[in-house]
């Protein structure tokens, strides 16, 4: 169960490898993203890493 | 067994794939495609710490063992995100030493987390270091 659970979540690392850049031509008709749209990609995945952090952590404060 | 498998093809295929595409532009679209990845993989790390956290385990023994608790402690966990924060707070600040700072972020939590934390989540930590380190510094 545990090692179910585990190897579960070794999956979630498949997007690194997976390569955002290709997912992005895969849903952009090939295109490739140009500096803006890699920046706002950049900024919108730091925000939602800090978010989620952030949402934890209210959840559970230090005791 | 199965965990260190599964590492070992993440090496393998991550060193292929975090090549930064040859039709982006060198400078700055490269930089930001590599401190994008480093972002992922911090805060990939930091989604299964959460995640784990979330897992609550109860001994078969609880007279002689601790009683249920999470997968991985909370005091874990804290060190975890704080740790990808300032990661991504100098990624944000900083993105051209990308490399230096992901790997910076790896090492504190390597360094903070007790053994039994370590021992729970060093497969990840792993995975994160080497998705990090198979992305190339030039295109």
């Amino acid at each position: 169960m545990r090692n179910q659970l585990i190897l579960q979540l070794f999956s979630t690392f498949s997007p690194i490898v997976a390569d955002v850049i290709q997912r992005y031509m895969a849903k952009n008709n090939g295109r490739v993203p140009n500096a803006e749209e890699m920046r706002v990609e950049f900024e919108s995945n730091i925000d939602k890493y800090l978010d989620e952090g952030a949402t934890w952590k209210a959840s559970h404060p230090r005791a | 067994m199965k965990q260190f498998i599964l590492v070992a093809c993440l090496l393998l295929s991550s060193s292929c794939a975090s090549q930064a595409p040859p039709n982006l532009t060198p400078g700055s679209e490269v930089r930001l495609w590599q401190a994008n990845e480093t972002a992922v993989a911090l805060g990939t790390l930091q989604h299964v710490v959460i995640e784990l956290n979330k897992v609550i385990v109860c001994p078969e023994l609880p007279a002689i063992a601790p009683p249920c608790h999470p997968l991985v402690s909370d005091d874990n966990t804290r060190i975890v995100i704080d740790a990808v924060a300032d990661g991504l707070t100098t990624l944000r600040r900083v993105p051209d030493g990308w490399r230096e700072t992901g790997l910076a972020a790896i090492v504190r939590v390597e360094n903070r987390l007790d053994a039994a934390g370590m021992g729970r989540i060093r497969v990840y930590v792993t995975a994160a270091r080497a998705a990090i380190t198979s992305i190339t510094a030039t295109p």
